[in-house]
């Protein structure tokens, strides 16, 4: 009799250490999976740094900010950012007054991980100097 | 005497088991809080600044061609490059930046412009700038050197056929040219001189004009009158303008 209730304290022994190692697991993983990976936000900023310059190439970025068309700069961001990626787009001018009137922005609303790229503008039509900012985040 | 070993053992075996978990715990803790560090640090870099600015700097030598090319106003350069620079300057947070240009003085370059709209058929506004960047911080050292040329040139050639006794027609082959290469108009307008003063081409008979989609554009009209030459105003895709004026041949 004696053996057998040393056997059984012995599973619940093995049981017990199993639900600290098994707890602990659990407290562990989801803090892995609200972590986001370092390698996607740098794809973001890239994306980001990447979309700015193309829209600047042959000046369009420029023209949409000095005929203040935020709908159409919007739609192109929306269109050649990733989808998944939520953005809030920011132009301020040399005095750091803030341009936009209306926001810029869509994809969602930005989470706790948000990035920012900052672009500096030539705009061709009346050369003005202007800073632009593009949040990022990508969105669960 | 001995010691009660089988007593303890659940005990070492719990432990072990916390301690286990103690480690797994502290060890996802650590590897959170390093991709929290690395996440709050800024991902721009010197590189990423330096590309920037040289597609933005060959943007505003754009627009400043084009506004000089419309205004022949060609002292707003050297003030709108220096603010420029200032602008760079000031927008750098990841270190310290030196930045300086240079007009082109080179050749047939004054004060980094060359606008010569000849009589020859052949026309051209440019500009060179050369740019000197300095980058310094933590996250590198970086010295950029590039020279930005925007140039829109026009060659024309012009030729008058006999259609009979009092009629001819008129050829007018227009190319144009950004940095060397082919390049799209935006507006092209020809104007002739015959025995009196400059008319509008487009006003004459059978006006037409051909786009060959490789920056060249063939423009042709009917005259009564002898042309003796032909003045081409082309404004390009980026709202530069050139002209120039050339001799129209018989054939």
């Amino acid at each position: 009799m004696l053996r057998n209730k040393r056997g059984q304290i012995r599973v619940i022994e093995a049981f017990l250490a199993s639900a600290v190692i098994l707890s602990a697991l659990l407290v562990a993983i989801p803090l892995r999976m609200t972590t986001v990976n370092l390698a996607d936000m740098k794809s973001l900023h890239y994306a980001g740094l990447n979309v700015l310059a193309e829209l600047d190439r042959d000046g369009t970025l420029g023209h949409m900010i000095a005929t203040k068309n935020w709908t159409v700069l919007s739609k192109r961001l929306s269109i050649l950012l990733p989808v998944g990626a939520a953005y809030n787009l920011t132009v301020t001018d040399e005095d750091a007054e803030t341009v936009n009137d209306s926001s810029i922005s869509g994809g969602g609303a930005l989470t706790e991980n948000v990035l920012s790229v900052t672009y500096l503008l030539a705009e061709r039509t009346n050369c003005k100097l202007y800073v632009i900012s593009l949040q990022l985040s990508w969105i669960r | 005497m001995r010691r009660p070993k089988r007593k303890t053992s659940a005990q070492v075996l719990i432990l072990a088991a916390i301690a286990i978990a103690l480690i797994l715990v502290s060890t996802e803790v650590y590897v959170f809080q390093l991709s929290q560090d690395s996440l709050s640090e800024n991902l721009s870099s010197p590189n990423d600044f330096a590309t920037n600015v040289k597609l933005s700097s060959r943007n505003l030598l754009i627009g400043l061609v084009s506004n000089i090319s419309k205004d022949k106003d060609d002292q707003i350069l050297e003030p709108a490059l220096e603010r420029w620079i200032a602008f760079i300057i000031d927008n750098y947070y990841l270190g310290e930046c030196t930045a300086r240009f240079e007009l082109c003085e080179n050749g047939s370059y004054s004060s980094g412009l060359r606008m010569d709209w000849g009589q020859d058929g052949f026309g051209i506004t440019s500009a060179s700038v050369g740019f000197q960047m300095n980058l310094t911080g933590d996250k590198g050292d970086v010295a950029v050197y590039y020279s930005v040329n925007t140039t829109t040139s026009l060659s024309v050639y012009s030729s008058s056929v006999s259609l009979n006794a009092n009629r001819r027609l008129v050829n007018v082959r227009s190319d144009v040219s950004n940095e060397g290469g082919p390049a799209l108009a935006r507006n092209l307008v020809v104007h002739y001189k015959g025995l009196g003063d400059w008319s509008d081409a487009s006003l004459s008979e059978a006006y037409r004009q051909d786009d060959f989609g490789n920056g060249t554009y063939q423009a042709s009209f009917i005259l009564e009158d002898l042309v003796t030459e032909v003045s081409v105003i082309c404004c390009d895709s980026r709202d530069i303008l050139v002209q120039t004026n050339a001799t129209c041949r018989e054939d």
